[in-house]
C-alpha cells in the first residue's frame, strides 16, 4: 500500500504530491511520447518536422521495449532550450509551471530520504496507457540497473531519475535558467551534482541545444 | 443531429455544417423531419427481394394501407405514421386510389425507382419510433451485377431483407423456379461486392397464403390474425382492447417455425434454402400473409378496400423487432501529408479512398502527426496538403482512439512511433498502408497500395485479422 498522492498530468503521464512544494511533480523527466502529443496538437509552425529531426539528431528516439540501462536517456526529451519549454508548458494547461529551483531542490531533498515504490503501484493508476505502463516499467529497470552500476544506494528521488536523469531546465533567479539533476555520464560526460542545491548555469540557454537539458513540470491547483 | 445517413445514397452527410438539405450526391432533397429526428426516430432500412408476379407490389400496398391505420391497434398509446416526403406521399395516394377503385397495382414497373419510400411509426409500444426507408427493387434486379451496382448502395447496407415468395406461383413456374435460385442471384451479387450477410436478418414473406397448400396450423394462424380487419371501417368499434405486443411476438416466433418446418418438408429445394442461408449465418424467420384475403383472379384485378387482410403487419413487426440500430464500425484513416507517387492529394485519391472507406462505416480523417481530425464521418475532405509540416507520429492518435477502431495509415515514409504498438492491441487493428515498397516497417498488417486498389479490401484485411 503505497503512501504516495498520485495525479495523472495532461497526457496521462504520472506525477506525485511533494508536500514540501505543495504541488505534483512530474514522476519521471518529460519523456519524447508526452512531447509528441504537443507536437501533434500545436500549431505553431516552429514545432515543425524539422525542428524534431533536429532535436532527435542530439538524442534519437527509442521504443519503449527497447529502453535499457545503456540508452533508456533517448526515452527522455532533450536538446530542448527554454522558451520551448515555456510554450509546452502553456499547452499543457492551468497550474502546470516550470520548477523553480527552489521547488527542485526541496523536491529532492524531500524525495531521496524516501524509499522507492514499486512500479506496479504507478502501472495500477486509473487512466494510465498501454504504451506508457510499458516505457516506465522498463526505464524502473534500466535506471535500477545504471544506479546499481554507478554504486547508488536507490531512493525515490533516483527511481524518479533525479540522478542519472538528464539535467532538468530550473527557472533560477526570477530571470535567469540552469539545470539541476544528474546525467548519466554515458549519456553525456559532466561532472555535476544538485546535492548543493546550486544549479549548472549554461552561458546562453536559448543560444545552443543542449543535449543533456531536458524538463518536468509542477502543478499546483488553483 | 449534425450527421446522417443520406437516405437516397446511403452515405453519412454532415448537415451541421451545411445550409443545404440536399443529398449532395443525388441532388435530391432529404425530408426536414428524417433530418430533425434522425435522433429520436432512427431510420430501419428495409430492402424487398421478390420475383415478380409473386405479389411484392400488392403486399406493399396492403401494407401501407395497414400501416395507415395502425393507430387503431393501441388507441390510447399515440402510435400514429406519417410520410416523410412528396414522393412516398404520391405513392400512397395512389395505392388508396387503387384500391377504391377496386384496383390491384400493377405490377412493379420496368423502371425500377431509384429512392425509397418513407414513412415514420410513432410511439409503438415497446419498441418506440422507427423511420422506415423501404427500397422495392425487383428480383430481376439481382441477374446482373450492372444491376446490382446500381442499387449497390441501398442493397449493401440494408440490414433486413425481405424475401417475397408466392409458393403457389412457384409451384406451377413454367421455368421451373425454386427458391433457393433467388436466393442465390442475392447471395452471388453480395459477394461480388464483398457485402458480409452474417448476422443479417432475412425475412421469408410467403404471400397469396390464401392459395397455397399450408399445413392446417399455419391456416389456422392466419386466420385468427387479431389485426385482420384492420382496414374495415368498423375496425376500431370492434375493438383490440386485449392486443398484446409481447405476446403476439411469441405467436409470431410460434408460426416462424411451423412455415419453417413445412419449408423444409414441402417447398423444392426448401430445405436446402434454409441450409445456404443459416450456414452463411443469416438470421432467418418465416412470415405467411395474404394482403386481399381471398383470390381476387387473374381478370378481376382488385385490392379492394374492404379486405380482410391477414398477417400483413408480421414482417413489419418482425423488422423492428430484429432490426436494433447497428452501432456502425469507426474507421479511421490517418494520411502522410509529405506522400509523394502517389500524392493523396492528387487525382482525388483522398476523396476515392474517402468514398470508399465511407460506405463501410463511420470514417475519420488525420492526417499523420496531427492531433485535430481533418474530416469527421460527412465532412468534405480537405483538396490540398496542409501547411504546416508535421512529424509522421501516429501515437498520440491512436490512443486517443476507440480500441475498436479500424485504422489504416496510408503512408509513403517511416512512421517515427510506430513501433512503439508492436505488443500493443493494435497490432490488430492497424494496417499499414505504404505507398513504396522499399519503406523499413515491419508491422504485422501492412499492404503495399497500387493505383486501382480497393480500400475496402484493407478493411476486409483488418476483418481477418480480428482474433
Amino acid at each position: 500500500m503505497t503512501t504516495l498522492k498520485f495525479r495523472l498530468d495532461n497526457v496521462n503521464f504520472p506525477m506525485v504530491w511533494v508536500e514540501k512544494i505543495k504541488a505534483y511533480i512530474h514522476w519521471i523527466p518529460v519523456t519524447k511520447i508526452q512531447f509528441e502529443y504537443f507536437l501533434c496538437a500545436v500549431t505553431d509552425s516552429h514545432f515543425n518536422s524539422n525542428w524534431y529531426d533536429e532535436v532527435l539528431s542530439l538524442n534519437p528516439r527509442i521504443t519503449p521495449s527497447s529502453v535499457r540501462a545503456n540508452n533508456y536517456w533517448n526515452a527522455l526529451l532533450s536538446g530542448i532550450k527554454p522558451s520551448e519549454v515555456q510554450r509546452y508548458t502553456r499547452w499543457c494547461g492551468p497550474g502546470y509551471t516550470i520548477p523553480t529551483l527552489d521547488d527542485w531542490f526541496a523536491a529532492y531533498t524531500f524525495l531521496k530520504s524516501l524509499p522507492t515504490e514499486p512500479i506496479s503501484v504507478i502501472e495500477q493508476l486509473e487512466g494510465m496507457r498501454e504504451r506508457t505502463c510499458q516505457l516506465l516499467t522498463h526505464l524502473d529497470a534500466a535506471t535500477q540497473t545504471a544506479l546499481t552500476e554507478a554504486g547508488y544506494e536507490r531512493t525515490l528521488a533516483d527511481q524518479m531519475m533525479m540522478r542519472l536523469g538528464l539535467l532538468e531546465w530550473v527557472e533560477y533567479q526570477r530571470t535567469g535558467w540552469g539545470g539541476m539533476g544528474e546525467v548519466n555520464p554515458r549519456f553525456h560526460g559532466m561532472l555535476f551534482r544538485p546535492d548543493d542545491g546550486k544549479p549548472s548555469t549554461p552561458t546562453n540557454p536559448e543560444a545552443d541545444r543542449l543535449k543533456h537539458y531536458g524538463f518536468r513540470l509542477i502543478w499546483r491547483e488553483g | 443531429m449534425a450527421r446522417v445517413i443520406c437516405p437516397f445514397c446511403f452515405k453519412p452527410h454532415d448537415f451541421a455544417s451545411s445550409s443545404s438539405l440536399k443529398c449532395p450526391e443525388r441532388d435530391r432533397e432529404i425530408p426536414g423531419m428524417y433530418l430533425r429526428d434522425y435522433d429520436k426516430v432512427p431510420p430501419l432500412w428495409l430492402v424487398t427481394v421478390g420475383f415478380s408476379t409473386h405479389g411484392k407490389t400488392c403486399y406493399l400496398a396492403a401494407l401501407t394501407l395497414m400501416l395507415e391505420n395502425i393507430s387503431a391497434v393501441w388507441p390510447d398509446a399515440k402510435v400514429y405514421y406519417q410520410p416523410l416526403d412528396q414522393y412516398t406521399q404520391d405513392a400512397i395516394r395512389l395505392m388508396r386510389a387503387e384500391a377504391k377503385e377496386g384496383k390491384k397495382p400493377d405490377k412493379t414497373k420496368t423502371e425500377v425507382p431509384d429512392r425509397p419510400l418513407l414513412f415514420s411509426i410513432y410511439n409503438l409500444p415497446e419498441v418506440g419510433s422507427r423511420c422506415l426507408v423501404m427500397y422495392d427493387v425487383r428480383g430481376e434486379i439481382y441477374d446482373s451485377f450492372e444491376s446490382v451496382q446500381r442499387y449497390v448502395a441501398p442493397i449493401k447496407e440494408v440490414n433486413t431483407i425481405w424475401f417475397l415468395i408466392s409458393l403457389d406461383d412457384l409451384m406451377n413456374d413454367a421455368n421451373g423456379k425454386t427458391v433457393t435460385d433467388l436466393f442465390n442471384v442475392y447471395w452471388t451479387a453480395m459477394q461480388n461486392l464483398r457485402v458480409d450477410l452474417k448476422e443479417r436478418n432475412l425475412v421469408v414473406i410467403y404471400t397469396k397464403g390464401d392459395k397455397a397448400v399450408f399445413s392446417p396450423e399455419i391456416k389456422q394462424y392466419l386466420l385468427a390474425d387479431p389485426l385482420k380487419g384492420l382496414t374495415l371501417q368498423d375496425f376500431e368499434s370492434s375493438g383490440t382492447d386485449s392486443f398484446s405486443f409481447p405476446d403476439y411476438l411469441k405467436q409470431m416466433q410460434s408460426a416462424s417455425a411451423q412455415i419453417e418446418n413445412f419449408t423444409r418438408r414441402h417447398v423444392p429445394r426448401g430445405a436446402a434454402f434454409i441450409n445456404m442461408i443459416r450456414d452463411r449465418g443469416m438470421n432467418l424467420i418465416f412470415t405467411v400473409t395474404s394482403a386481399l384475403g381471398q383470390d381476387s383472379g387473374a381478370a378481376s384485378n382488385k385490392l379492394v378496400e374492404n379486405a380482410l387482410r391477414y398477417r400483413v403487419l408480421d414482417p413489419f413487426f418482425w423488422a423492428i423487432t430484429l432490426d436494433r440500430p447497428p452501432e456502425p464500425q469507426p474507421i479511421t484513416l490517418l494520411v502522410d501529408t509529405s506522400a509523394q507517387e502517389p500524392s493523396p492529394f492528387e487525382n482525388g485519391l483522398l476523396s476515392t479512398i474517402s468514398d470508399r472507406l465511407s460506405s463501410y462505416g463511420h470514417l475519420t480523417i488525420f492526417y499523420l502527426g496531427q492531433m485535430s481530425p481533418i474530416s469527421l464521418p460527412g465532412q468534405p475532405i480537405p483538396s490540398a496538403p496542409p501547411r504546416l509540416a508535421r512529424y509522421n507520429l501516429i501515437g498520440p492518435l491512436l490512443e486517443r482512439m476507440s480500441p475498436d477502431t479500424y485504422a489504416i495509415a496510408f503512408t509513403a515514409s517511416s512512421v517515427a512511433d510506430l513501433e512503439d504498438f508492436y505488443q500493443t492491441s493494435w497490432q490488430n487493428h492497424l494496417l499499414l498502408v505504404i505507398t513504396t515498397e522499399d519503406l523499413e516497417h515491419s508491422w504485422p498488417h501492412q499492404t503495399v497500395y497500387h493505383p486501382g486498389d480497393d480500400p475496402v479490401s484493407w478493411i476486409e484485411q483488418l476483418k481477418n485479422a480480428q482474433p
